[in-house]
């Protein structure tokens, strides 16, 4: 009886952590994420294709980061603590997606293939293309990569050994020059 | 194509989606929404387990 009292009280608490709201640390809270938007946003977009899903990743991303903010101390810069929130709440969304993430992939294959006789493509568009034909562990690896990370830092973000992350992204290069090749 | 590296292009991408972002819905009210639905989960949790624990006094009351 008491490891059920002790569950209903301390640990329902830490796992709703915002029933005594604080509007101030709120407010400095959102000051934060608006400065570093563009994370949130592209992010979003690079991980799903649908408006709703974005809509709905944002929504996910958002909860997690106001629910770990208090772990937050500034020993890493905001915009690498959001990364790692980020793109583990967005692999977690990715899994559960799975087979919407293949039905997307052919889709946008489609696409793709129609517009092979386009002279030219939009650098979002390719980029996105790119994006979209990657698991969502490879989609973050390469992301971080492209933001400038160092393979320690992209192993400390994602939670994987560092040792893996040459050969990860030699595999993932590979496989983008393959699609590049079509253009 | 584009020549340019491919993280000259990501970096086009986020400015591209912020863009989109700001014609959406503000921050605040994605944040709330967030809280408000797992506010209700938690309730929920509560008075599930408030229940068991009215159910196990009850019984053991009835002995």
């Amino acid at each position: 009886m008491g490891n059920f009292l002790g569950e209903l009280g301390t640990n329902s608490m830490k796992r709703y952590p915002d029933m005594f709201n604080n509007r101030k640390k709120k407010q400095q809270f959102l000051a934060e994420i608006e400065r570093h938007q563009e994370i949130l946003h592209s992010l979003c977009r690079a991980f799903f294709q649908g408006e709703q899903d974005r809509e709905d990743a944002r929504q996910e991303i958002l909860y997690q980061l106001w629910k770990s903010y208090p772990q937050f101390r500034g020993e890493a810069k905001f915009s690498t603590w959001m990364y790692k929130v980020a793109l583990n709440t967005l692999q977690k969304l990715g899994r559960k997606k799975q087979g919407k993430y293949e039905t997307d992939f052919k889709e946008g294959k489609e696409i793709w293939d129609n517009r092979f006789d386009q002279p030219a493509w939009e650098n979002t568009q390719l980029i996105a293309f790119i994006l979209q034909s990657l698991s969502p562990e490879d989609k973050s690896l390469v992301i971080l990569k492209w933001e400038g990370y160092s393979y320690k830092e992209i192993g400390e973000i994602l939670g994987v050994s560092s040792n893996v992350i040459g050969t990860r992204l030699h595999r993932i290069k590979k496989h983008i020059q393959k699609h590049m090749a079509y253009v | 194509m584009s020549n340019l590296p491919l993280s000259d292009q990501w970096q086009a991408f986020k400015e591209q989606s912020l863009e989109e972002g700001m014609e959406g819905k503000d921050l605040a009210s994605y944040l709330e929404k967030g809280i408000r639905q797992y506010r209700k989960a938690y309730l929920q949790r509560l008075y599930s387990q408030l229940g068991m624990y009215l159910f196990m006094v009850l019984l053991v009351g009835g002995c």
